[in-house]
């Protein structure tokens, strides 16, 4: 798994982020679903979940290197805006 | 193949999903900085290589570069710590507060803020907020904080 942009004030470190965030697919669920979106070349699902209080957006995708694919989390950071998933609508 | 945890690292390079135009690759560059703990604006080394996007800047971080950033950023910020800790005790020493009170009140053992000015100890990031706290009108914060500990 690789992470692009994420909150790292929100983390302490790097490797407590990709923990984390690792957890976070681990727990999702198909009512965390968003929607998907196009990319330049690739396309990306968008994820809701809840944190606490704290609604979470997540957009992820896959990508490939030499040796096959992996999961690439494009965005991780605090909902900025509400987002309607499959579940429901999630707030900031 | 899909690969849960690619716990030896992506073969690099690849193509940016971001801007789809440039690869991404291990990259060592001057001038970078970054959060790391409590700290907003660290330097990163200039040797360090982040696999980065040569067409639009876009770090992606894997758990072999997770772990060489937050390994090269560790003693930079236990630095800064000290070089905090080490002005705001400069600081205080202005305003005649003793390091002894200091230590006392907050609950150091007799020497440590030394131990810290020469390098010899890492401060705690609580340890440089109180005493960067304590550098906003000393005389009144140290009172209050004896006036505390006495009547509890």
């Amino acid at each position: 798994m690789v992470l692009m942009r994420t909150v790292y004030d929100v983390f302490s470190t790097r490797v407590e982020a990709l923990r984390w965030v690792r957890g976070v697919i681990a727990d999702l669920r198909p009512a965390d679903f968003a929607h998907t979106v196009e990319l330049e070349v690739h396309v990306a699902d968008v994820y809701g979940f809840v944190v606490g209080d704290n609604g979470w957006y997540l957009k992820l995708t896959m990508t490939e290197d030499a040796d096959g694919s992996f999961v690439l989390v494009i965005s991780c950071h605090p909902l900025q805006y509400p987002l309607s998933t499959q579940g429901g609508r999630i707030s900031p | 193949m899909t690969r849960e945890t690619k716990s030896a690292g992506i073969a690099w390079p690849v193509r940016c999903v971001e801007c789809g135009k440039g690869n991404v690759a291990p990259t060592a560059a001057p001038g970078r900085t970054t959060r790391y703990k409590i700290l907003a604006d660290l330097t990163v080394p200039d040797d360090l290589e982040i696999p980065t996007c040569d067409a639009c800047g876009m770090e992606w971080i894997d758990q072999p570069a997770a772990e060489a950033v937050d390994a090269a950023l560790e003693p930079v910020y236990q630095r800064r710590l000290r070089q905090l800790a080490s002005a705001y005790l400069e600081q205080l020493a202005e305003q005649r507060v003793t390091q002894q009170r200091l230590e006392k009140l907050l609950g150091l053992s007799q020497g440590y803020l030394s131990k810290i000015r020469s390098g010899a100890s890492n401060p705690s990031p609580m340890l440089v907020s109180a005493l960067g706290l304590l550098t906003i009108d000393p005389e009144r914060r140290l009172r209050e904080v004896e006036e505390s500990f006495a009547a509890a």
